[in-house]
């Protein structure tokens, strides 16, 4: 058998095949990006109608399925960061609602079941003076505190330094932390957070969260916003009917007016924040 | 020279060959996979979790096989250092005490072998040593809570269990059931589980009944116990108004249905009837839910036929139904929340009951707050849920302490129950009696 001519052969329809496979791949993410290129078009002329603008630098997001994830509350967690925070000496309360009130001689810490936090207390560091002060006091007591930074941003404007929490890989758009220094030695924190790993469950349901429709219900309901300039998808932390934290897939759309969230599943506005 | 060329030109030839199957069998793939819609995969799904870290999805959450528990206890307890501590009828209190002590229910509730105890063995654990105890309302599977609290029970796990007694001194779980029957079994018990516990659980003084009552031995009896309850009246809750648009839309989902799906009005549009090819939702606007589908061409599954079967089924009918509650209390915007009552099985239909509370505390009503039944393919085959939006009025109303219920209980009244149940349209809070025939 001539083996030398049988390769040959084979080599020959391997590569006709590969080069079908190769241009059908080809084809089909070409049309893809002109589906999405028209799809960017007729979404800029539907806002144009609106009288809403989308800025050229804008760039269409890709449709995402994302889980509905859950957050078990972590009470000794919250304990751990409160006792770091005023000092072992600090007295619980837990109210009616849920809100667990640390007092302290340093100052008070109330953590909410929605996961609220706020208080004021003594931080027993030099005050800052500016910003990249308060930016190391910040990083720096925040890890004392036992609040991991890693997947978060702390970003600071004069004496207040914000934190923006992330959750599964994806910002949670109202997990933050704002620390506000009084330039005498105190804190003033305000903010949202949570604790441990989210979840969802092997049937959980994905909401898909498509840029497109998320943008056009936007504009559809007239907002102050007059231009677009970008959009992500994450998330966004929120109690659900058994008083249980979720994390609800969510568009953040940044416009010339402010901020806007918008429930990737009811495409609902949720919130504004300038 | 002619040898080694043809050996090269044979070599170059065999790595060509080599090279074009990795080729094609990548672009094969490539071809598979772009033509899949990856996004519509289970979460469970591996190719779904490797897409999501590729295209930047949702990445690093855990996958649970059941979400949290369906059903908080009612009743909580910890004795460690000869102190007995307990929390019961607060949500809030309730979620904290059970944080406290899931690790070492987790790990007593990892298997086992119940057998039929004697009363005396268990009064006797309760007087000495650490001991923890959970109570709840209801007949709920063993497996079912061991499975809430991260263990895993299979011997005798669909035993109707009602409170569970771990003694760290007898090394022995005692389970008593809602008829009365009373079992244990050798456990294992973490005495730095129990000592971190203790650590961490906050409640109220208080002790066993013992032997001296009508009641269970195990009944919780608090010291200085002032339970005080607001009264409750029923709110009208309209759930086709237009505020509960999104809500009823969230609804319709859960079902199966879309807000464009074709229905008719009865009674002067108070109820609609939602009707598709395999089932048929009745909504009422005050709040009673009826769904009903074929078996086997139900929209809604728990899971897909044949993929879950034991414990599995049951935690996914159980996620699926929560789902649902979940979706019709935002629905009707109650201020309530579901709990499991009750696990039933006939021939191949699975049917989970649920009772509401009220902060912590059960609102008991002339009928089930909601029940689903599942086939064993996992389809639903029908569901009630009657939804109810209660108002709390500056009236509260002290319910009688569990001391003096006990010293009070006849012949039969074995245990206690603090429910809202309705008098003259009010919802008033008081302390009841279950006999063990319940």
């Amino acid at each position: 058998m001539q083996w030398d001519k049988v390769k040959n052969v084979l080599i020959v329809i391997l590569a006709a095949v590969n080069v079908f496979l190769l241009a059908n791949l080809g084809i089909r993410i070409g049309q893809e990006q002109e589906r999405k290129a028209a799809l960017e078009d007729s979404v800029r002329t539907l806002a144009a109608e609106y009288g809403v603008t989308i800025a050229d630098a804008f760039d269409l997001p890709a449709d995402k399925s994302l889980p509905e994830l859950s957050i078990d509350r972590s009470r000794p967690d919250e304990e751990a960061v409160a006792a770091a925070m005023l000092g072992d000496d600090a007295e619980r309360t837990e109210q009616d609602d849920g809100t667990v009130v640390f007092e302290g001689a340093r100052g008070t810490v109330r953590w909410a079941a929605d996961g609220r936090v706020e208080g004021s207390f003594q931080t027993g560091a030099d005050a800052p003076q500016d910003g990249n002060d308060a930016l190391r006091l910040a990083r720096r007591l925040l890890a004392d505190w036992g609040i991991p930074i890693r997947d978060a941003q702390l970003d600071t404007d004069g004496l207040t330094a914000t934190l923006r929490g992330s959750a599964a890989g994806l910002p949670v758009f109202n997990r933050t932390l704002t620390l506000r220094f009084d330039g005498a030695g105190g804190v003033s924190l305000d903010g949202r957070w949570s604790f441990g790993t989210p979840y969802t469950t092997v049937r959980g349901s994905g909401v898909m969260c498509s840029a497109a429709d998320a943008l056009l219900e936007f504009v559809s309901r007239r907002t102050a916003a007059a231009e677009i300039r970008s959009m992500e998808a994450g998330y966004r932390l929120e109690t659900d009917s058994s008083r249980r934290l979720q994390l609800t897939p969510t568009w953040k759309i940044v416009t010339d007016f402010g901020e806007y969230l918008v429930d990737c599943d009811k495409k609902t506005v949720i919130d504004q924040k300038n | 020279m002619r040898a080694p060329a043809r050996s090269a030109r044979n070599t170059v030839k065999n790595i060509a060959l080599l090279v074009l199957v990795a080729m094609l069998c990548m672009l094969c793939a490539a071809n598979w996979v772009l033509g899949m819609n990856i996004a519509q995969m289970p979460a469970d799904n591996l190719l779904r979790r490797a897409y999501d870290h590729l295209v930047g999805g949702a990445v690093g959450y855990e996958l649970r096989s059941s979400g949290v528990a369906a059903a908080e206890p009612a009743q909580l307890a910890l004795r460690v250092d000869g102190q007995l501590y307990g929390v019961q009828y607060n949500l809030t209190e309730v979620e904290a005490a059970f944080s406290a002590v899931q690790t070492v229910w987790e790990k007593a509730l990892s298997d086992g072998t119940l057998e039929p105890a004697d009363e005396a063995a268990l009064t006797a654990a309760l007087q000495t040593g650490d001991c923890a105890l959970l109570r709840y309302h209801g007949r709920i599977p063993l497996r079912v809570i061991a499975s809430w609290v991260g263990g895993i029970w299979t011997d005798g796990g669909d035993t109707a269990v009602e409170t569970l007694l771990l003694s760290a001194d007898a090394g022995k779980l005692f389970v008593r059931t809602p008829d009365g029957a009373l079992y244990s079994a050798e456990v294992p018990v973490d005495a730095d589980a129990l000592a971190s516990a203790g650590q961490t659980f906050r409640g109220m003084a208080c002790g066993f009944a013992g032997d001296g009552y009508a009641v269970y031995p195990e009944t919780l009896l608090f010291d200085s116990e002032r339970l005080t309850l607001p009264l409750l009246d029923r709110r009208d809750i309209d759930l086709f108004s237009a505020q509960s648009g999104a809500g009823l839309e969230g609804l319709l989902q859960a079902f199966g249905f879309t807000a464009y799906t074709d229905f008719y009005s009865e009674q002067d549009d108070a109820v609609r009837v939602f009707v598709d090819n395999a089932s048929t939702l009745r909504v009422s606007a005050d709040g009673l839910l009826q769904y009903a589908s074929a078996q086997g061409d139900s929209t809604v599954r728990a899971y897909e036929e044949g993929e879950v079967r034991g414990q599995s089924a049951l935690d996914a009918q159980l996620d699926c139904a929560r789902l649902i509650l979940d979706e019709a209390l935002r629905a009707g915007e109650t201020e309530t929340h579901a709990a499991l009552y009750a696990v039933q099985r006939s021939g191949d239909t699975t049917t989970l009951t649920f009772m509401q509370l009220y902060g912590g505390v059960p609102v008991l009503g002339e009928s089930d707050f909601a029940s689903f039944s599942f086939a064993e393919d996992g389809t639903l085959v029908s569901a009630t849920v009657q939804l109810q939006r209660f108002a709390a009025r500056s009236t509260q109303r002290t319910v009688l302490p569990a001391r003096q219920a006990a010293a009070g209980a006849g012949e039969g009244a074995r245990s206690l129950m603090v429910a809202y149940r309705a008098q003259d349209g009010v919802y008033v809070p008081a302390r009841y009696y279950l006999s063990s025939a319940a």
